[in-house]
């Protein structure tokens, strides 16, 4: 079956799919490997500080007590303040301002300072690729957006594309295999990249997005837009007093008993006659992030914002996050994310590797590409390191390492050993990284999120060490000539 | 979503992609009728998942799901073969743009088309006849295809002073439509 394109579209098409794909390949590299990774940020924080003792039971009394303890213990009050409730995902209860926050423990009392510090870098690099988040965010949405175009153009160049669905051959030229996998891994899984794609843009083009959309439809007054999207913020002159977060938890759950409340934020704490409280509560079945229960710093319930059953578009909005992370379904749900994603990941890997053979010789963009590629995982295995083991910051690590790696793939001029070689670094590192979290968490390390943590590690640090030995075994079979 | 609505649902849709393999890979006698047997077992598979996981849920994991089998079925029928070594050649030139013209090109698919595709979008949602809260939505949701579409134009175009006339012209009828 052969789709009716004309042979210059599907040249032309290819010629564009080609030209974006070079523009965005290696950002979209960065995006999808540690999105892909980003899926399981919930564990891997769980996994950063396994000493917090944890539980899904909480006294809402206990947490506002615990807060008003903070405030008075001299934390300063800045303009949000958050609240963490437990859940069966993230079993643990956490008060926090805009700069830093303390775990409760299931009694009440204040436990350890909250340390997320190397899944925050990982966060940072799948949502601003470690640049100024403003810009950062736009740059990564726009490849989003792009994205979006790839899946287009890739349709639009394959005119054989039902026909070739299932074809996958591996081995013979290496172009005609790496087209091979970056075809049936983008057709397959175009639903996916188009959703990804979608609501990846949303991020960061949203904000932008609303000035345009405020011109059109409120005057150009984006406050008006806020609003009409996300809810009027409440009118309040009140009493200054600490905010009852008790009795909005209990009201929640008298209003909506079939919801779950998992936070509370503070808005406008800094102001006490204006401040207000919102319980964010998951709804079962639903996507929607949350439904927003209000309440004035006494406790009384203005209402809800309507996520859970207002207008479609204010649905649709607060589905984007759990969509785009696969933060439904559990940890089946994940899983899928996870196969998906690293498929993503390799798409944008091959796409590459198809322009690189269809050049028909080497330079050094080969071995810059191979150090790249295969100097990412090992640059990230050492982050965890440094950051965790070790308590040094991160991002520079990651940066210098796979700069490093780069370096040295160009100067060993073997674009095959160099990933085998990175690859059987990173097998080492990642070992590394399970011996020394054993050694210093000691029994915490032993936990069933820890313990699943690194079992996941090890088992990456067999399958790289796995691929790096395979590599060895036909090196005439791979192995690029050097210049 | 209980056990029987995940079995009936992934069987369906191994059925289905199992019929489309046969299809298209020509290994059933005749490919009219597994074809579209094929797409309705899907659409099957998807009522299952919706049916057990609920609308919001269950077409999210058809779709996802979908994906895996059909990766299954690609990786049973891969073909092997012997590896051709490739020859050590200077790189082939194969794009003959000067770097003037891949400047042009950088400002076509990203400034140009960004600002474009918000524009022209947001300026259609004004026609539609849904809420101003609904037709953001939609613009949100479109602009990044438009985007995507725009992109792919203006390199694609042999002439790419054609897409960058239309996309300005479309960008300069978004923003009077808006702000008129």
């Amino acid at each position: 079956m052969k789709l009716g394109l004309s042979p210059t579209l599907v040249k032309q098409s290819l010629a564009s799919h080609s030209w974006v794909g070079v523009l965005v390949g290696a950002l979209m590299y960065l995006v999808c490997l540690s999105g892909t990774l980003a899926v399981f940020y919930p564990e891997f924080e769980r996994w950063e500080q396994p000493d917090v003792r944890e539980s899904t039971d909480f006294d809402p009394a206990a947490v506002e007590a615990a807060y008003r303890d903070i405030v008075a213990g001299g934390e300063p009050v800045t303009h949000h303040m958050f609240v963490s409730l437990p859940t069966p995902e993230m079993p643990r209860t956490s008060i926090s301002s805009e700069n830093r926050g303390w775990f409760l423990h299931p009694d009440g009392r204040l436990g350890p300072e909250v340390g997320h510090d190397w899944t925050h870098m990982l966060i940072n690099l799948h949502l601003y690729l470690h640049l100024p988040s403003t810009f950062g965010m736009v740059v990564v949405s726009a490849l989003g957006a792009l994205l979006c175009g790839l899946v287009i153009s890739g349709f639009l160049a394959h005119p054989r594309l039902f026909k070739d669905a299932f074809l996958l051959r591996l081995g013979g030229s290496r172009h005609l295999e790496q087209a091979d996998i970056h075809n049936r891994l983008s057709v397959w899984g175009a639903p996916f990249h188009l959703m990804i794609g979608i609501t990846g843009a949303y991020f960061g083009l949203a904000a932008l997005m609303s000035l345009v959309l405020a011109s059109a439809y409120f005057d150009g007054d984006t406050d008006a837009l806020s609003a009409a999207a996300f809810g009027a913020e409440p009118a309040l002159n009140q009493a200054p007093r600490a905010p009852a977060i008790a009795r909005a938890i209990e009201e929640t759950r008298r209003v909506a008993p079939e919801a779950r409340p998992f936070y509370v934020t503070i808005e406008d704490a800094d102001v006490p006659e204006e401040q207000y409280m919102i319980v964010g509560a998951r709804h079962a079945g639903r996507l929607i992030w949350a439904e927003q229960y209000r309440f004035d710093a006494a406790g009384n319930y203005l209402g809800k914002v309507g996520f859970s059953d207002g207008e479609a578009g204010r649905q649709a909005i607060f589905s984007v996050y759990r969509l785009h992370f696969g933060h439904f379904g559990g940890l089946g749900v994940k899983l899928l994310y996870l196969v998906l994603g690293l498929a993503l990941t390799v798409v944008s890997i091959t796409g590459i590797n198809v322009w690189l053979a269809r050049r028909r010789g080497r330079d050094r963009l080969n071995d810059l590409w191979a150090g790249f590629v295969w100097g990412a995982p090992p640059a990230l295995g050492l982050t965890a390191i440094a950051q965790v083991l070790l308590g040094i910051p991160s991002t520079a690590v990651f940066w210098i390492a796979l700069a490093l790696a780069m370096a040295w793939a160009v100067t060993i001029r073997d674009e095959t050993a160099a990933g085998r070689r990175l690859q059987g670094l990173t097998a080492a590192i990642l070992l590394l990284l399970v011996a020394g979290y054993a050694l210093r968490f000691g029994a915490d390390a032993l936990g069933s999120v820890p313990l699943a943590v690194n079992a996941a590690l090890a088992a990456a640090a067999v399958v790289f060490a796995w691929a790096a030995g395979r590599g060895r075994e036909r090196p005439a079979a791979a192995a690029q000539p050097t210049r | 979503m209980s056990v029987l609505h995940l079995t009936a649902a992934v069987l369906a849709a191994t059925a289905g992609v199992a019929l489309l393999h046969g299809a298209w890979r020509r290994r059933l006698p005749r490919a009219w009728l597994p074809v579209p047997a094929g797409w309705t077992l899907l659409g099957a598979s998807t009522w299952f998942w919706v049916a057990g996981a609920g609308a919001e849920f269950g077409v999210t994991l058809a779709l996802l799901a979908t994906s895996l089998v059909a990766w299954l079925f690609v990786w049973q029928d891969r073909q092997r073969r012997e590896r051709r070594v490739r020859q050590d050649t200077p790189p082939k030139v194969a794009d003959g743009r000067s770097l003037a013209e891949h400047a042009l090109l950088f400002v076509l698919v990203v400034p140009l088309a960004a600002v474009a595709s918000a524009l022209v979008s947001t300026a259609l949602s004004l026609a539609l006849p849904v809420s101003e809260v609904d037709a953001m939505v939609v613009v949100l949701a479109v602009m990044p295809v438009l985007w995507g579409a725009a992109a792919w134009w203006s390199v694609a175009d042999p002439r790419p002073l054609r897409p960058a006339a239309a996309l300005t012209i479309g960008a300069l009828a978004g923003a009077v439509i808006i702000h008129v």
